[in-house]
């Protein structure tokens, strides 16, 4: 494993963002940028449209104003395969797994862009067909194993325990050999023991080079992972800065407490 | 005699396994049921006749009919389905319905009502079985319906598309974020059912002719299998389309031949009532 290189390219540039529901705006006007190899979490009260984000992001909806950039591409109005092409991928608030499909299954559906899945040479099995299956086979392997799920490849993802299955999410979403892998709320109702593990696996995963973007609340989690950190609430930027700097912030403490009244 | 029907039921219920194969398989991308299938059925069946009038060798006029087939069924998802992805479910089967009736009367229009019989090199030849004399084409009929369920099974279980259409069905935006294409993976899933649904017409046009209703009745039943052998479920849409072919055969047989349509719908009707999610269906408990 290589050091941790932090850099200042930035891997994925949001700029004015903009996305209402109704009357209601989600994400409004937000700007902010990843730097490659960083952990960056994104953090907020409830319904700041943390989501919401992930979703504009992934092109699972598209927004009404604004741009997303991955390294210099423009794909703000990419569809969600074609986004993943590029080497963004991503796991769910509530788990989204195939639930008829066994570890090993799911798994191997993201290494679908590694072989690029033609029909006709499945179906002859030709030789460069079958050199393809077993390099994804043997990336499958290498991907359960890096995440602690090799033991259990053979039993159906949905009869996982509940950080089994988080397990899953996120080795699928690594089959597909992203660049940049988004965690939405990925310890949300974990208990210590398992949101340590992951924590661990999320290191261990940034260590191999892929930058994280992190949504959390556990702000033990946030303040030991990420490298940076950007606030909003309301669909807007509050903050940004080190862990440090976010702590301190009163703009921060406001959004989390409510505003201490002096003028009452 | 029991013999004879179990032959007759099995070829029967071949045919409706094929068409079975496709109601359940837009099932599983689209969760809708596609009621035009029937007409795709009617259509290859026709594309076929017609090849084979234009001089063309037999196995080119079944493959052009079953080609035929597969593209109607990706037209239709192409210029009217994917239009309505995010409509109501109802206004889907409306439409498929719309589609029915208007490949229907176009079917009339460009052939005429009169039933035709598409010709087949087997026909005319009995092989014998254990004494008893059985139409060669009953036979191709079986074989080819093997080979098309080997070949779906190989499809769906051991490539990676087949495992796409699989992923897809379960999870269409967990799919698309492994970097598949989801309407690929519809058009796909279109034209593979549509194609099998169109060989199915085919392959009874030699028996039961080829005229513009004929897969009226033939896609209801390929739908009651499908609903028999759980929606969703391509091994139970098999296996189910043969034992309604059987069960229709026997009571065909040993009832009376005015039943024979009798018995598929009471079997869909008790099965709706009884156990909705088919005989090889699953309870899937949702969670809220």
């Amino acid at each position: 494993m290589n050091k941790k290189n932090l850099t200042d390219t930035a891997i994925l540039t949001v700029a004015g963002l903009s996305k209402s529901f109704g009357g209601v705006k989600a994400v409004n006007d937000l700007s902010f940028s990843v730097k490659k190899n960083h952990i960056h979490a994104i953090i907020g009260p409830n319904g700041a449209g943390k989501s919401t984000l992930f979703n504009l992001i992934t092109g699972i909806i598209p927004p009404d104003e604004g741009e997303v950039r991955f390294f210099t591409t423009d794909i703000t109005s990419l569809r969600s395969d074609q986004i993943a092409k590029h080497g963004v991928s991503r796991t769910f608030q509530n788990i989204r797994l195939f639930p008829d499909m066994t570890v090993f299954e799911t798994v191997l559906i993201g290494t679908y862009l590694l072989t690029g899945a033609k029909l006709a040479p499945a179906l002859l099995r030709t030789k460069a067909f079958r050199e393809n299956e077993r390099v994804a086979k043997q990336r499958v392997e290498e991907i359960l194993k890096f995440v602690g799920l090799w033991d259990v490849r053979d039993e159906y993802a949905a009869q996982l325990s509940y950080g089994n299955q988080r397990r899953v999410e996120i080795a699928r979403a690594l089959a597909t050999q992203p660049q940049l892998l988004l965690l939405d709320e990925p310890t949300a109702g974990m208990n210590p023991k398992e949101t340590k593990e992951l924590m661990d696996l999320f290191t261990a995963v940034n260590n191999e080079g892929i930058t994280i973007l992190i949504i959390a609340h556990d702000m033990n989690l946030v303040n030991t992972l990420s490298d940076h950190i950007t606030v909003i609430n309301f669909g807007e930027k509050l903050v940004e800065g080190t862990a440090d700097v976010i702590q301190k912030h009163p703009a921060v403490i406001e959004a989390y407490m409510g505003k201490v009244k002096v003028d009452a | 005699m029991i013999v004879d029907q179990l032959i007759n039921g099995i070829v029967l219920g071949s045919v409706y396994a094929l068409m079975a194969i496709g109601y359940t398989m837009v099932w599983n991308v689209l969760r809708f049921i596609n009621f035009a299938h029937g007409e795709v059925y009617m259509g290859g069946a026709f594309v076929a006749l017609t090849t084979m009038y234009l001089g063309a060798p037999v196995w080119l006029a079944y493959t052009c009919g079953m080609l035929a087939g597969a593209l109607l069924g990706y037209l239709m998802e192409k210029l009217v389905y994917k239009k309505m992805r995010s409509a109501p479910k109802l206004n889907l089967l409306i439409a498929a319905i719309g589609i029915a009736i208007v490949l229907q009367n176009s079917a009339q229009l460009i052939w005429g009502a009169s039933p035709e019989r598409l010709a087949s090199p087997f026909l005319s030849n009995n092989i014998n079985i254990g004494g008893m004399m059985v139409n060669q084409h009953y036979i191709f009929i079986i074989i080819v319906t093997i080979i098309v369920m080997f070949l779906l099974e190989f499809f769906m279980n051991r490539t990676l598309m087949g495992k796409a259409v699989q992923a897809a069905s379960q999870n269409i935006q967990a799919t698309e974020l492994m970097g598949i294409n989801a309407n690929k993976v519809i058009s796909i899933t279109f034209a593979i059912g549509s194609g099998v649904g169109a060989l199915a017409g085919i392959l009874v046009g030699p028996v039961f002719l080829v005229y513009p209703t004929m897969g009226v009745f033939a896609g209801l039943k390929g739908f009651t299998a499908s609903v028999m052998g759980g929606m969703g479920n391509i091994p139970g849409a098999m296996v189910a389309g043969l034992m309604l072919g059987v069960l229709e055969s026997f009571a065909a047989g040993f009832i009376s031949s005015g039943y024979r349509d009798a018995v598929a719908m009471v079997i869909l009707l008790v099965i709706l009532l009884a156990r909705p999610q088919g005989i090889f269906g699953k309870v899937v408990a949702e969670k809220v």
